[in-house]
């Protein structure tokens, strides 16, 4: 087993031997229960209007309101995902060492950048696996009760996936110089200014202001993941037209918008940049 | 070698070396630039100046690392991992191929050996179990170059021992040892040579005759002889000069009580370096 490998599985295992694994399975479990239960409320009082003959719009409706739900427990899967990547990641490097963990592992015949990728990939394993099963949950969920289903799923899975890597390299570059705490605070405050790029661009729309939709989106792509979730939202819409297709577009925290090849090709050279930097400066860092 | 931390000198100019079978015993204050020196050989810390190498591979390279065991002065393993994981672990990155047998075999060198300690977790571990656990660590692959920062703080009496008879162990299979740490009676009973930092410089640099005392020492010290008249020293008296000065004062009348010779200890030697160091 060469050192990545070793790494890689002695930190699962960690996290594992931690309860991080136990928590975001209880915890996961307990949030697809209740969006499965709100859905369901939400639907039969939604259902039962239709049938009354009280919405003017019924096929619409069937396609708004599944969309919608599902489109807001996809931003609380990325939004949770998000933190716990950030928790898992920030005392990667100089928490660890601070705990003086990492000082007989970096003494051996170990890349420097073999350690610090195969935590962060640690890291970044755990949180899309738990962004992929809660959200598929979600979408089973949603499924069973509405009968509505996201038009790309798969895609959608992907690119948040990539979203959430993009976190954890963060996380991970900030734990390079600062101790775990403040390496979250730097990596949630960077994650919550591309939420604020994406309600910028959301604000835009709404208010018709273009340049208010262009810094917004000038964020959003400055800080990839945020475009990453919009693309995601965009992959889970794309078959709905219509009012209720630009209603459902413009989602919570950051409107859909479609994943050019260019667009994921940043946000993966993006996240590579920031792994570079990251290895770079733990190179030269001393411990 | 020259390391600062901001405007913090740790070490102004600093050249040791130590050598196959070797024990070298780093004694200095706190903050002289013992630890600063470890890991700059160890190659957690890079010099600003001067370079260290390890069996002739620059310090930090993996040519280097292959040929190093270190324990850090303040350490913790992974609490979840028993002493079997955490030593195959290393193995692992160590590229060691010593399997089973060497994790059984350094268990039981650092008294780790017993199956009841062995299927414990190290978070349920004693200070000095995990010490020991620690050194097992430091052994894995074979080093030609161990470093233990502090490895006798947190061990018991009988644990000193165990470490004591572990080093004299590495000394003979010529493994270069170095140790840092604030136990003089230690350094005296298994180092060979000395060096004493203080300031962010070597002061002294001394060898050990392997019993406790300072080599050379011992036909070097003053004479120093009890009567019922008092104390009586000469300076340059060997030890054939003894019985002439003896038969010297009976014949005066004086009654001899004891003789002996004021060797100078290593605490004596310690404490005038670094106070003949002291700006």
């Amino acid at each position: 087993m060469n050192g990545f490998a070793t790494i890689l599985q002695a930190s699962l295992r960690e996290h594992a031997r931690k309860r991080t694994a136990l928590v975001a399975v209880v915890l996961g479990a307990l949030f697809v229960l209740l969006y499965s239960v709100a859905t369901h409320f939400i639907w039969a009082d939604v259902s039962a209007e239709i049938r009354a003959g009280k919405e003017r719009s019924p096929a619409e409706m069937r396609q708004l309101v599944p969309a919608t739900l599902f489109g807001l427990a996809m931003f609380a899967t990325w939004f949770l995902s998000a933190v716990a990547a950030t928790f898992l990641a920030a005392g990667g490097i100089r928490g660890e060492a601070e705990r003086g963990v990492l000082q007989h592992v970096l003494v051996r015949p170990v890349a420097r950048h073999t350690v610090l990728v195969a935590r962060l990939a640690a890291a970044a394993l755990l949180a899309v696996a738990f962004m992929g099963v809660v959200l598929a949950c979600c979408a089973l969920a949603t499924r069973v009760v509405t009968g509505w289903a996201p038009a790309n799923l798969a895609q959608a899975l992907l690119l948040l996936a990539l979203a959430i890597t993009a976190v954890t390299a963060v996380a991970t570059a900030f734990s390079v110089p600062l101790q775990g705490a403040a390496a979250g605070i730097a990596t949630l405050m960077l994650f919550g200014t591309g939420l604020i790029g994406g309600l910028l661009e959301q604000l835009g729309t709404g208010i018709g202001v273009a340049s208010v939709r262009r810094s917004g989106e000038w964020l959003s792509t400055a800080l990839p993941f945020e475009a990453m979730y919009q693309a995601a939202l965009h992959a889970i819409t794309r078959g709905i037209g219509g009012v209720t297709g630009v209603v459902v577009r413009l989602g919570p925290f950051g409107g859909a918008r479609e994943a050019s090849a260019g667009l994921i090709l940043w946000a993966v050279s993006w996240t590579a940049a920031v792994v570079a930097l990251a290895v770079a400066r733990l190179r030269r860092s001393d411990f | 070698m020259r390391k600062a931390y901001g405007r913090t000198t740790a070490l102004a100019g600093v050249s040791l070396e130590v050598r196959p079978g070797e024990v070298l015993g780093l004694l200095g204050p706190n903050g002289a630039g013992k630890s600063t020196t470890m890991k700059i050989a160890a190659g957690l810390v890079r010099a600003d100046a001067g370079e260290a190498q390890v069996g002739g591979a620059a310090a930090g390279s993996p040519g280097a690392r292959r040929q190093i065991g270190y324990l850090g002065e303040l350490f913790r393993f992974p609490d979840w991992m028993r002493p079997d994981e955490m030593l195959q672990f290393h193995q692992r990155l160590a590229g060691a191929t010593g399997g089973a047998e060497e994790r059984d075999r350094l268990l039981r060198l650092v008294g780790l050996g017993d199956p009841a300690v062995r299927g414990r977790r190290l978070g349920t571990f004693s200070k000095g179990m995990q010490q020991r656990a620690g050194i097992a660590q430091a052994l894995v692959g074979e080093p030609r170059l161990v470093l233990l920062d502090e490895p006798t703080s947190a061990l018991d009496p009988q644990g000193r021992v165990e470490v004591r008879a572990l080093m004299h162990h590495l000394r003979e299979r010529g493994v270069a040892v170095v140790v840092n740490t604030h136990l003089l009676t230690e350094v005296e009973r298994t180092c060979d040579r000395v060096a004493i930092l203080f300031g962010a410089r070597v002061v002294r640099e001394l060898a050990l005759d392997g019993a406790g005392g300072l080599a050379g020492a011992s036909d070097a010290a003053p004479l120093l002889v009890r009567t019922d008249r008092g104390e009586h020293r000469r300076d340059r008296a060997s030890d054939d000069d003894v019985a002439a000065l003896i038969a010297q004062l009976v014949q005066a009348g004086e009654r001899v009580f004891e003789v002996r010779r004021a060797v100078p200890t290593l605490e004596h030697v310690y404490l005038s370096a670094i106070a003949g160091a002291v700006p």
